[in-house]
């Protein structure tokens, strides 16, 4: 009986590390497409989604088994509950995903933009893909260590998205013209920085997992 | 949440002949509130339920040290009296003993022993234990006819309104479902829940998802010694020892 629901809980592992994988690439593809305005791509994202979707679903469907056959306790217990938690986080990020997707499909659309005048991501884009990308090599390997650095950077994703906030709304009043794009931008930027949120989410929920001791809110009263 | 401690376990150790199966054991038990002993068989969890009444003494070359303190006085001090001992201290064991006679008599039996009341009185104190046990609708009509010819879990009932009559402070119970069907333990689990509110109860049990659903404390023992004792809530969803951890995930047992 153990043995099947140890069997049980690496299955569950690594049906989460999959759908983290897709969930990864989805993101990853739909930042290609708005900054190269690639819509084919775009819409390819837009496709998938219902995968991701689909195999949400399953994931909670098997916890949820493992919770009634089993009945665990314990660690195995605090598994199974961040495993739930967690596989909502990521189809939530594979959601930011074709909201990016759809604001590439959008500035396709719009006139050509002077490239001097485009703003760039590629710091907050290689920072938050930096932290989904560990945070799904914590999942797997449980790692700890690793969970907390996740956690640490996302004050710095929070600042690049007001950053370009602000930027952006210099630069709306001084070319008005733009507006759709600045505002493409500042949507990027906000499901960029909920897509850190989410990962910052999951290392907390495996923080909890591991340790027992629930970090999320630790800041919320300073 | 603050509870009186009913009994506390001081330095227990407990020997039968020269062997000895608990160390050094402290534990205390809250009043009105449900103690789970659990462990793997052969860690001692018996063994220390039997220290609390003294029911061990009813066996040769058993002998336990340190201090059990009931409402403050240590009990296993000599000059203890042990029937009114066992009176204040009840006990259900694993497998129901009704004992070979009717039903009343069954409850009516240690009210014979302890109290000295009008057939009047007698009658109402049996219907009081056996409503008390959850018992009382189904046996009210056949109060007469034998107790062992009632189901397995009417009749762990009975024991529970035989034990009850006898108006104890504290109940011991020894594995009392292992023994009766998925329903009739879910009866007792229901009335043992019920029961804490006038009892102080501790329960030996193997299941630990009956321990986890009924009870408010828990205490896990392994090889003759107290591992991790606290709030059931917190030792099934984290507790402190990774043998606790180990035992209760069915990881060894």
């Amino acid at each position: 009986m153990k043995q099947h629901f140890i069997n049980e809980l690496n299955s569950l592992r690594s049906l989460i590390t999959t759908q983290g994988n897709l969930a990864e690439q989805a993101i990853r593809n739909a930042i290609q497409a708005f900054s190269s305005g690639d819509t084919e791509q775009a819409r390819r994202v837009l496709a998938y989604d219902e995968v991701i979707d689909r195999e949400e679903i399953r994931i909670e469907e098997e916890c949820l088994k493992a919770l009634a056959l089993y009945q665990p306790v314990a660690g195995d217990l605090r598994t199974i509950i961040s495993y739930i938690k967690i596989n909502t986080s990521l189809e939530r990020m594979a959601d930011f995903g074709c909201h990016i997707a759809e604001r590439a499909i959008l500035l396709a659309s719009l006139p050509a933009f002077p490239e001097q005048e485009l703003f760039d991501f590629s710091p907050m884009e290689e920072l938050t893909m930096g932290m989904l990308h560990n945070t799904l090599l914590a999942i797997q390997h449980s790692d700890i260590l690793l969970a907390h650095k996740v956690i640490e950077l996302d004050d710095a994703v929070d600042a690049m998205r007001s950053n370009h906030r602000a930027h952006a709304r210099t630069a709306i009043l001084h070319c008005p013209d733009a507006v759709e794009y600045y505002i493409s931008c500042i949507g990027l930027a906000r499901d960029l920085e909920r897509i850190a949120d989410l990962a910052t989410d999951i290392c907390q929920q495996l923080v909890y997992q591991q340790s027992g001791c629930i970090i999320r809110h630790h800041n919320s009263g300073q | 949440m603050k509870t009186d401690i009913k009994i506390s376990a001081r330095n227990i150790n407990f020997y039968y002949g020269k062997n000895q199966v608990l160390f050094n054991n402290n534990l205390d038990i809250h009043a009105n509130r449900i103690t789970a002993v659990i462990g793997p068989s052969g860690c001692g969890k018996s063994t220390h339920l039997r220290i609390y009444n003294r029911i061990f003494e009813l066996y040769r070359n058993q002998k336990a040290t340190g201090e059990l303190i009931l409402d403050g006085k240590n009990i296993l001090a000599p000059g203890i009296d042990l029937l009114q001992l066992r009176h204040r201290v009840g006990m259900i064991f694993q497998k129901p003993t009704p004992f070979p006679m009717s039903i009343a008599d069954n409850v009516a039996y240690p009210l014979r022993l302890h109290y000295h009341l009008n057939r009047k009185e007698q009658a109402e104190r049996v219907e009081q234990a056996l409503r008390s046990a959850s018992l009382w609708d189904e046996v009210k009509d056949k109060l007469h006819t034998s107790g062992m010819a009632l189901s397995g879990g009417q009749q762990q009932r009975l024991c529970i309104a035989r034990a009850l009559a006898a108006e104890p402070e504290v109940l011991l119970m020894d594995e009392p479902t292992s023994a009766i069907d998925p329903v009739a333990t879910l009866r007792i689990e229901e009335l043992v829940q019920n029961l804490k509110k006038q009892y102080t109860i501790v329960i030996v049990t193997h299941n630990m998802q009956q321990a986890a659903r009924i009870s408010d404390r828990t205490a896990f023992f392994y090889k003759g010694r107290i591992v991790e004792e606290g709030e059931t809530s917190r030792i099934f969803t984290n507790p402190t020892h990774k043998q606790t951890e180990d035992y209760i995930t069915g990881r060894f047992g």
